[in-house]
C-alpha cells in the first residue's frame, strides 16, 4: 500500500513528460492521484487499527500522524489536479495547447504538478529522518518551476526567493537531522539507521544536551517551509506568484508536510527533554507568526497575498496548539490543520477564477463577484467565514479546542494574545473580501462561470468545509486522536 | 584533546593523527571560504568553492580511512564527481553565459567583507562550546567550522547580489553542514548521504536555470533588481 501511494504519480508524472495531448498528461495525473488517495485511505484505516504499517524493509513507515498527512496531501492533490484542468485550459486560451510551446507548457506543467505531490507524499511516509529532510528538499526542487511558471519578472523573483530562503531554511534543518543523529550515537552506537522507529523507543535516552540544539535548527529550518515568522519572506511572494492551483497546494499541503516534519521531531524531542523547552519554542514562533499575520493582513492590496498571510497565521495557530498540549490542544492543532488545507485550497482555487474573470490581483479593482460568478461568489463568501473562524464551520470548533486548551493548562495571556489577533484577523479579512464580494461589478465581463471542471472541484472541497463543521466523521476523530496520541496526547 | 574527549566519550574511537587531518582540513575549509569572499572575478569564487570541495572529499576519504568505514570512501568519490567536478562546471557554465563578469559595486568593500568573514569565525568558536554543555565532545573544533562556514555562507547571501554568488554562498553552507555531518558524528547513514549529494546537484541545475531564466527577463543578474514584490 505504501509503495502504491508513492508510485502513483510518479508513474503519473512520466506518462505527463511524454503525453502526446494534453488530455493524456490530464487524465494520468487525474488517475494518479486518485490512486494515490484510495491507497492512502487504505493505510489510514490500517494504521487506525494496527497502529503502524512499515514496506521497502522499513524505508517506509506510518502510524497515524503519517496517514493524516499523507491522507491530507492526496486529498487536496486530487482534487487539485482536477481543478487544475479547467483551470490551465481557461489561463492558456490564447495559446495552442495541442502543439509547440502550449503543449511544453502542459507537459511541463503536469510532470512536476506529479512529482510536487510525489515529495510530499513521501514526507510523512520516510522512516528514515535522513530520508524525510530529502522529500522536504525535494518539494522546493520540483515546486520552484512550478512558483516561476508564468516565466514573468515577478514570478522569477518569487521563485528565485523561494529558492533561496527555502535552501538556507533546509540546510539548518539539515544541520538539526545530524545533531540528533548525534543524540543517538551513544544509545545506539557510531553507525546505525536515522529511523522514527529505531529512535522512537530510545527517545526518552537522547543525549538532551544534543537533542535541545537539534530541536532548535530543526524549528527554525523545517520552521521556514513551514511559513512561521520570521523565516517566513518567501511565502507570500511564491503563493501569490503561483498559478492558483499551485498556490492552493502550497498553502493546503506544502506547509502542512513541512509542519509535520516538525511535529514528528517535537515527538522525538521531547521524552529526553520535557515539554517545556520544545513547547516555549513552537509557542514563540506561534504568536510571532500570528503578530506578523494580523499586521500585514491590515494593510495588504493584493488578494493573493492576503491569503498568503493567512496561512502564516493558520500555522502559527497549529503551532501554538501544539504548544499549550495535552489531549486537547495536541487534537485541536491536527483538526485545525486539516480543516485550513481543506478551506485555504477552497480560498486559492475560487480566487484564482476571480483572477482569470477580473485580471488583477489588487483588492482596490475587483468588487462585486457575487453578482458576477454565480457559484464561485458563494463558496468564496463560505470560505471566508470558514477560514476566519465564525461559526458553524470546523476552524471554530479547532480555533476553540485549541484555545479551550490554553486557558485549561493555565497559559491564560499567550490564550489572551491568540484571541486578540484571531479577532483583529477576523475584522480585517472579512472587512477586504467583502468589498470585493459585494458591490457592482467592476469589469465589463458576462456573468457566469468560466471552467465547469474547476467549479466541481471546488464544490466538492466547499461540502468538506461545510461537513467538518457539522459533522465529525468518526473514523476522522479516530485518525486525529491516534495522531495525537503520536504527539504525546495520550499522557 | 579532541582525542581524548573522544576516548572518554566510550562511543567513538580514532586515532590522534585521525584528529590532526581534521584540523587541518578544517582550516583549508575556512582559507577557501574566505577565498569565496575575496574574490572578485565570479571565475575565482569557482575556484575557490571547488578547492573547498576538495577538501570536503578528503574529509570523507580521512575518516573513511581513519574509521575504516569504507563506505565513506564511495561518499568521498562521489563527491569528488560532484562538486569538484560536476557543479564547478556548471557554474562556469552560467558564468560564461551571463555578461556581467563582474558585479556593479558590491554592498560592501573586498577588506570589510574578508574582516566580517573573521568576525563571523570568532563568533563561531566562541560559541560552539557554549551551545552544548561542557563535557560533550561536541565540544570541539569541527563544530565551530561548520558553524563557521554556515556563517560566512549566510553573510555571503547578504552582501553579494550577484545570482551566482547567491548560489556559492549557499554552496558554502552547504559544505560546511556536510563536512560537520562527516567530521563530528562521522557521516550519516550512505543512502542519506548520497540523497544529499543528488539534492545538491539538483539545486544547483535548478538555480543556474533560474538564474539564466532571471538574466533573460530582466537582463540583469543583479539580485537588487528583484525587489517588486514587497509587503
Amino acid at each position: 500500500m505504501l509503495v502504491i501511494v508513492l508510485v502513483a504519480p510518479l508513474i503519473a508524472a512520466a506518462i505527463a513528460l511524454i503525453a502526446p495531448r494534453p488530455w493524456v498528461a490530464e487524465t494520468a495525473t487525474i488517475l494518479g492521484s486518485l490512486v494515490a488517495l484510495a491507497a492512502t485511505v487504505a493505510v489510514a484505516t490500517v494504521t487506525v487499527s494496527a497502529g503502524h504499517i512499515t514496506a521497502l524493509s522499513d524505508w517506509l513507515y506510518a502510524d497515524a500522524l503519517s496517514a493524516l498527512t499523507a491522507l491530507m496531501t492526496a486529498f487536496i492533490g486530487s482534487v487539485a489536479a482536477v481543478y487544475s484542468v479547467g483551470y490551465l485550459r481557461v489561463d492558456m486560451r490564447e495559446l495552442d495547447i495541442r502543439k509547440g510551446e502550449g503543449l511544453g507548457r502542459m507537459r511541463r506543467y503536469y510532470a512536476l504538478f506529479n512529482l510536487f505531490i510525489l515529495s510530499m507524499l513521501a514526507v510523512p511516509l520516510s522512516n528514515s529522518l535522513g530520508v524525510l529532510w530529502i522529500a522536504i528538499e525535494a518539494t522546493t526542487l520540483s515546486s520552484v518551476f512550478l512558483v516561476a511558471f508564468y516565466g514573468s519578472a515577478e514570478a522569477l523573483e518569487a521563485a528565485w526567493k523561494y529558492v533561496i530562503i527555502g535552501s538556507v531554511g533546509i540546510a539548518l534543518a539539515l544541520f538539526g537531522t545530524v545533531l540528533t543523529y548525534y543524540a543517538g550515537v551513544h544509545v545506539l552506537g557510531s553507525s546505525y539507521d536515522l529511523n522514527w522507529s529505531i529512535l522512537q523507543p530510545v527517545a526518552g535516552r537522547l543525549d538532551p544536551n544534543v537533542m535541545r540544539l537539534a530541536f532548535l535548527f530543526v524549528v527554525v529550518g523545517f520552521g521556514t517551509k513551514t511559513g512561521l515568522a520570521p523565516m517566513h519572506t518567501w511565502l507570500p511572494d511564491a503563493h501569490s506568484e503561483a498559478p492558483s492551483p499551485i498556490s492552493a497546494l502550497l498553502s493546503g499541503v506544502l506547509l502542512s508536510s513541512a509542519l509535520y516534519a516538525i511535529l514528528r521531531y517535537f515527538a522525538l524531542a521531547t521524552p529526553s527533554l520535557g515539554r517545556g523547552y520544545p513547547a516555549s519554542l513552537l509557542l514563540a514562533f506561534g504568536l510571532l507568526s500570528l503578530l506578523v499575520a494580523a499586521l500585514l493582513i491590515l494593510r495588504q492590496r493584493d488578494y493573493k497575498r492576503l491569503l498568503a498571510y493567512s496561512s502564516i497565521e493558520h500555522m502559527g495557530l497549529i503551532a501554538t496548539g501544539v504548544a499549550f498540549g495535552g489531549a486537547f490542544g495536541l487534537y485541536g492543532a491536527l483538526f485545525q490543520l486539516v480543516n485550513h488545507a481543506v478551506t485555504k485550497s477552497l480560498l486559492f482555487f475560487a480566487s484564482g477564477q476571480v483572477l482569470l474573470k477580473y485580471e488583477t490581483k489588487q483588492i482596490a479593482k475587483v468588487s462585486g463577484i457575487l453578482r458576477l460568478m454565480p457559484v464561485t461568489g458563494p463558496l468564496l463568501l463560505i470560505a471566508t467565514l470558514a477560514i476566519t473562524g465564525a461559526p458553524p464551520f470546523g476552524i471554530f470548533a479547532s480555533e476553540f479546542t485549541i484555545l479551550g486548551a490554553g486557558f485549561h493548562s493555565g497559559q491564560v495571556v499567550p490564550a489572551l494574545i491568540v484571541l486578540g489577533l484571531v479577532a483583529i484577523i477576523f475584522i480585517a479579512f472579512m472587512s477586504q473580501w467583502s468589498a470585493m464580494l459585494f458591490g457592482p461589478p467592476t469589469t465589463s465581463a458576462k456573468r457566469g462561470e468560466l471552467s465547469g471542471i474547476s467549479v466541481a472541484a471546488m464544490l466538492v472541497l466547499a461540502i468538506c468545509v461545510i461537513a467538518l463543521g457539522v459533522v465529525m466523521p468518526t473514523p476522522l476523530a479516530a485518525l486525529l486522536r491516534q495522531a495525537a496520541a503520536v504527539l504525546g496526547g495520550a499522557h | 584533546m579532541f582525542a581524548d574527549a573522544v576516548a572518554s566519550s566510550g562511543a567513538i574511537h580514532l586515532g590522534g593523527a585521525l584528529a590532526q587531518v581534521l584540523m587541518l582540513l578544517g582550516v583549508a575549509l575556512l582559507l577557501t571560504s574566505y577565498a569565496i569572499v575575496g574574490a572578485r572575478q565570479l571565475g575565482d569564487a569557482v575556484t575557490a568553492y571547488l578547492l573547498q570541495s576538495l577538501s570536503v572529499t578528503a574529509i570523507a576519504a580521512a575518516v573513511g580511512i581513519g574509521t575504516q568505514r569504507w563506505d565513506l570512501l564511495l561518499v568521498a568519490g562521489l563527491t569528488l564527481i560532484v562538486k569538484v567536478w560536476l557543479i564547478p562546471r556548471m557554474l562556469r557554465g552560467v558564468a560564461e553565459r551571463l555578461p556581467t563578469q563582474r558585479e556593479r559595486a558590491p554592498l560592501l568593500n573586498t577588506p570589510s567583507s574578508l574582516v566580517g568573514a573573521l568576525v563571523l569565525t570568532l563568533i563561531a568558536f566562541f560559541t560552539a562550546p557554549t551551545v552544548v554543555a561542557p563535557g560533550t565532545y561536541l565540544n570541539q573544533p569541527p563544530l565551530a567550522i561548520s558553524l563557521a562556514l554556515v556563517l560566512i555562507g549566510l553573510f555571503l547571501l547578504s552582501i553579494r547580489r550577484h545570482v551566482l554568488m547567491q548560489v556559492i554562498g549557499l554552496l558554502t553552507i552547504e559544505n560546511g553542514l556536510f563536512s560537520g555531518a562527516l567530521a563530528i558524528v562521522y557521516g550519516m547513514p550512505l543512502l542519506v548521504e548520497f540523497g544529499i549529494l543528488f539534492d545538491v546537484l539538483v539545486a544547483v541545475v535548478v538555480l543556474t536555470l533560474l538564474a539564466s531564466l532571471v538574466h533573460r527577463t530582466t537582463t540583469s543578474a543583479d539580485t537588487l533588481d528583484l525587489r517588486r514584490l514587497r509587503g
